[in-house]
């Protein structure tokens, strides 16, 4: 195994019972045989469209989901059936809503604190409060404010309090799971910065989950597209920015303006997919194709496996397959 | 789909008589209607029989804790009850399964006496079976509770209403003060307190007696003042909340009257939440019925309930309680029922796709 | 319409002010605030004080007999006259207070205690637990108080002491339910999964969290459930289950003043006071202890 692998998952699936309000029951694969590498002191992005499993993925990682198949290995040690406690602080989640993840009746200083009280048994009342100062300091906050409730901070700053209960255990790996879709522009980029400004300094691992094609693309190393459940297209910055192989990814791209009016208008070319998934997903062939503007009769039987295209590129999808 | 395929399954017994009869007669109708809501073929009369067929288990599971709280009595309170029937299929059963005359035995016996046979068994201290008087109690205490379920529908819908029109004036003030005066003051309270009224001091109405619908005044008074002040209370609220909606302010800024956006367009949507509280509303009708009856002496299935707890008549007690567990669970039903008709977003599940919408709702949680 | 814009303005000029403090204390200024909860509480608390303190308001004992005034409402040394037996009804409404509210207070906290761990224990770790207990939950909140009371009462036996057991199991359901869809509720919120993202332990969760955010519906419900229970407690009396007539119940006492209805309708009337007047003051400030835990709803 490579040392440098921080994160691996093989396969990983979640699955839901839901059951509507007649009563019957159907099985959702939320996560459908994910697989894919996060090195250390990387950010692997991954975007979508909101009810495409990326939130779930992100949570069955961190085991707040249980995984239904599949394994997660965690700096080469498998993860996916052990007692979590040891692994909890080394692990850590940032959250899309800044004031549902706040309690409402826990002070700032209780809500920075309770990693500590966890993982930090040792560290004395006092020690406890400076720790917190220091912490609500790095995340740029008044350490003043620790007597406070979250209610009387704005979402930027309910976010950054968010980031400082996840720095206080000293994690190595954040799953950032939307955590600037809620907020104003303004309060965005200055989340985005201090979180690179964290991973510098901390040497941390991001998995930074988003809608939007264009945070993603600014922050991540890597990016991975879902769809469905299923990772579609993974691969560098360029790769998908620029070399988008997918239709599925083309389509996204479709919706970041470009300052460019050469690129965009080349663009407009382009057929855009006439995105449904109302149908949920297809019982057989590509869960794309239903939307797909280039679908060929094949891609309606056989669905399509993660293939290396280029160095550092992979999709899913009968285009790009193998001559 | 035929519809004696649902009635086959019923077995003979005087509730399934009732929802046999109901399906027979309202299955044509039903099926019509469902077919013009539906696209997905007749999955909201599916979902009606279902809830139906539940009344079922919610009446066995009521038997049961009635029965298992009168089996801790320390003087052994089934002592009343046999498992042994006479020679029929049950007791087949249990002499195959070598049961004795324990607790389940006593439980199922007296489900079958009751629910096939129809049979509640007989009173202590006479021989007579008690399904007659039950029958003919549980008729008046229906009139009784239904003149008192109307009452507060055609009082209290419309105070709520004026209450929310007039929020925070004077006129709403006075009516949520009485509101919570009604709401509080205990039934034997209020029967007193209108008898003297009406009885000792007007001397308009009677107080005791069946010579015609007269008698039923001081009752029903009595029934629905609690009732009145809850939909009272419920109908402003759920207005209020309707009234603040955007859909209204839009309607307002197209020139709509008031009167229009009041009395049409937002009443239709206030008034799917007070569907939900009619079966709160009832279960608080038949616990009035039993101090009204008591009060007025009206021979009502209350009454007959007082008589056999302080007679410690285990048999009538039962056979009330599993009576009044069917009313208040049928009520459920036709609550559920109705809700369904009444409330959109319910009748739209039947016929949209669902999976994406919880898809989504599943990701983000 | 032009009322409409007004209530708009006024929302405007008006906006819900900040109180500063945590959020209870947000809620108990808002709750000072509320003159009718305040009234409310202060009812309730006088009459339980009275009930406490009976000796040094009257000199009569409930149980003493003055048999040369009997049924009058003018007697020397009797304020609110006596009964037809000659027994002084102040004396009797006081110490049948004590009576009935420390019934009705006892069931409602046993019930509050039993049905919060329940619903606790149901909504917290679902599965097959949450099953059954919810079914059997749901079974015994569909037999009405009233009749679930008299039954237990019945299988208990009638005495006072075991009269208590069959409030509270009558009032349980409706608290594990609430606290069970509560529970659910909260168990949803991101801020728990920040809690297990971080290692806390279950018992950890459950105090910091959970408890800390139930609490509030779980109190209201306690305002409205000691009404409830005294409304139950006292028609009990009334009917003459569980508690018999020499027993000064506040609803015993009723249904004894049912007898000279017709001799004397105001010492009927004020024997129905004491019930109604804590109820109506519990339910005063119910209703502002609610609002003022969820401005949201009040606002309404």
């Amino acid at each position: 195994m490579d040392d440098k692998i921080l994160i691996s998952v093989e396969n990983l699936s979640k699955n839901f019972a839901v059951r509507n309000r007649i009563g019957r029951k159907t099985v959702l694969h939320a996560v459908d045989g994910v697989s894919f590498q996060i090195a250390r002191g990387e950010t692997l992005g991954l975007v979508g469209e909101s009810g495409c499993g990326k939130t779930t993925l992100g949570r069955t990682i961190l085991r707040l989901l249980e995984p239904d198949g599949g394994r997660i290995l965690y700096d080469g040690t498998d993860i996916t059936r052990v007692n979590m406690r040891p692994y909890r602080s080394k692990m850590q989640i940032i959250f899309q809503d800044p004031a549902g993840s706040l309690d409402p009746r826990s002070q700032i200083c209780d809500i920075v604190a309770e990693g500590l009280c966890v993982t930090g048994a040792g560290l004395s009342r006092g020690d406890r409060a400076s720790k917190v100062t220091e912490l609500l300091e790095k995340v740029g906050l008044d350490g003043g404010i620790a007597r406070r409730y979250p209610h009387e901070f704005s979402g930027g700053q309910q976010q950054r309090i968010g980031i400082a209960r996840a720095l206080a255990v000293n994690p190595e790996f954040i799953v950032c799971d939307e955590p600037v879709s809620a907020l104003d522009v303004s309060y965005q980029s200055q989340i985005i910065t201090l979180l690179e400004q964290m991973q510098e300094n901390m040497n941390l691992t991001y998995m930074f989950i988003s809608h939007d094609l264009s945070v993603v693309r600014h922050i991540s190393d890597r990016i991975g597209v879902m769809y469905l459940g299923r990772i579609v297209e993974l691969g560098g910055g360029v790769e998908i920015g620029v070399h988008a192989a997918h239709p599925y990814t083309r389509s996204l791209l479709t919706a970041v303006p470009v300052p460019d009016p050469q690129v965009s208008r080349a663009r407009e070319q382009e057929p855009i997919a006439d995105i449904q998934t109302d149908g949920g997903i297809p019982s057989q062939g590509c869960r794309f194709h239903a939307s797909c503007p280039h679908a060929m009769p094949v891609c309606a039987v056989e669905e399509p496996q993660l293939r290396e295209i280029a160095p550092n590129h992979l999709c899913a999808c009968h285009l790009h397959a193998a001559p | 789909m035929n519809k004696n395929i649902y009635c086959a399954f019923l077995p003979r017994s005087p509730f399934c008589t009732i929802s046999k009869l109901t399906l027979a007669g309202f299955s044509d109708k039903l099926r019509k209607y469902s077919a013009t809501v539906i696209l997905e073929g007749t999955t909201l009369f599916r979902y009606i029989i279902k809830r139906i067929l539940m009344i079922i288990p919610i009446i066995l599971g009521v038997v049961f804790v009635i029965f298992l709280l009168l089996y801790a009595i320390p003087s052994g309170g089934l002592n009343m009850f046999p498992s042994a029937g006479k020679g029929d299929a049950l007791d087949a059963l249990f002499k195959l399964l070598h049961a004795g005359n324990n607790f389940f035995t006593k439980y199922l016996r007296y489900c079958y006496n009751v629910f096939i046979l129809h049979d509640f068994g007989r009173a202590s201290g006479n021989s007579l079976k008690i399904i007659g008087e039950l029958v003919m109690r549980t008729k008046l205490t229906l009139l009784l509770t239904g003149l008192g379920l109307a009452a507060t529908l055609i009082i209290g819908v419309p105070i709520g209403i004026f209450s929310a029109v007039h929020q925070n004036k004077w006129q709403d003030n006075v009516i949520m003060f009485l509101v919570t005066l009604f709401s509080s003051i205990p039934n034997y309270c209020l029967a007193i307190i209108l008898c003297i009224v009406f009885v000792l001091k007007l001397r308009v109405l009677p107080l005791i007696g069946f010579a015609g619908p007269i008698y039923f005044v001081l009752p029903t008074m009595t029934l629905s003042a609690g009732g009145i002040a809850s939909v009272t209370k419920m109908t402003r609220a759920s207005m209020l909340e309707v009234l603040d909606q955007q859909y209204v302010t839009a309607l307002r800024s197209k020139g709509l009257k008031e009167r229009a956006v009041v009395y049409f367009h937002a009443l239709k949507n206030a008034l799917v939440p007070i569907v939900s509280v009619l079966g709160t509303l009832t279960t608080q009708m038949l616990c009035g019925a039993v101090v009204v009856e008591h009060f007025f002496s009206i021979p009502g299935l209350g009454s007959y309930l007082l008589r056999s707890v302080n007679s410690r008549d285990v048999t009538s007690l039962l056979g009330c309680s599993v009576i009044i567990a069917f009313m208040l669970a049928a009520l459920s039903v036709i609550t559920d029922i109705l809700y369904v008709f009444v409330d959109p977003q319910i009748k739209q599940q039947y016929t949209k796709g669902k999976t994406s919408a919880l898809r989504r709702k599943e990701a983000r949680q | 319409m032009k009322h409409y814009f007004k209530k708009r303005a006024n929302a405007l000029k008006n906006p819900e002010p900040y109180l500063g403090g945590s959020p209870w204390q947000e809620s108990f200024k808002r709750l000072l605030k509320n003159k009718s909860a305040i009234a409310g509480l202060a009812i309730f608390v006088l009459i339980c004080l009275s009930c406490v303190f009976a000796p040094f308001i009257t000199r009569w004992d409930y149980e003493s007999i003055d048999i040369h005034n009997v049924l009058s409402f003018t007697a020397p040394g009797h304020a609110w006259g006596t009964d037809k037996l000659g027994r002084d009804v102040l004396a009797r409404i006081l110490y049948g207070g004590r009576i009935t509210l420390r019934i009705s207070l006892t069931a409602a906290a046993m019930a509050a205690v039993v049905g919060t761990v329940i619903g606790l224990l149901a909504g917290y770790f679902g599965g097959w637990v949450d099953f059954w207990v919810s079914r059997f939950m749901d079974i015994l909140a569909s037999i009405p108080a009233f009749l679930l009371t008299i039954v237990v009462e019945t299988a208990f036996g009638w005495a006072t002491g075991k009269f208590v057991y069959a409030l509270a199991i009558a009032a349980t359901p409706q608290f594990a339910r609430l606290m069970r869809v509560s529970v659910m509720n909260i168990m949803g919120r991101e801020y728990i999964e920040a809690s297990r993202a971080l290692g806390v332990s279950h018992f950890g969760v459950v105090w910091r969290h959970v408890l800390h955010n139930a609490a509030a519906p779980m109190l209201v419900h306690l305002t409205t459930c000691i009404a409830e229970t005294i409304l139950n407690c006292t028609l009990m009396g009334y009917l003459g289950i569980g508690i018999n007539p020499p027993t000064p119940e506040w609803g015993v006492l009723v249904a004894e003043s049912k007898s000279f209805i017709r001799a004397n309708p105001l010492i009927t009337f004020l024997r129905c006071l004491p019930v109604t007047l804590s109820v109506i003051s519990i339910n005063f400030f119910g209703n502002g202890f609610r609002d003022a835990l969820d401005p949201r709803e009040s606002s309404l």
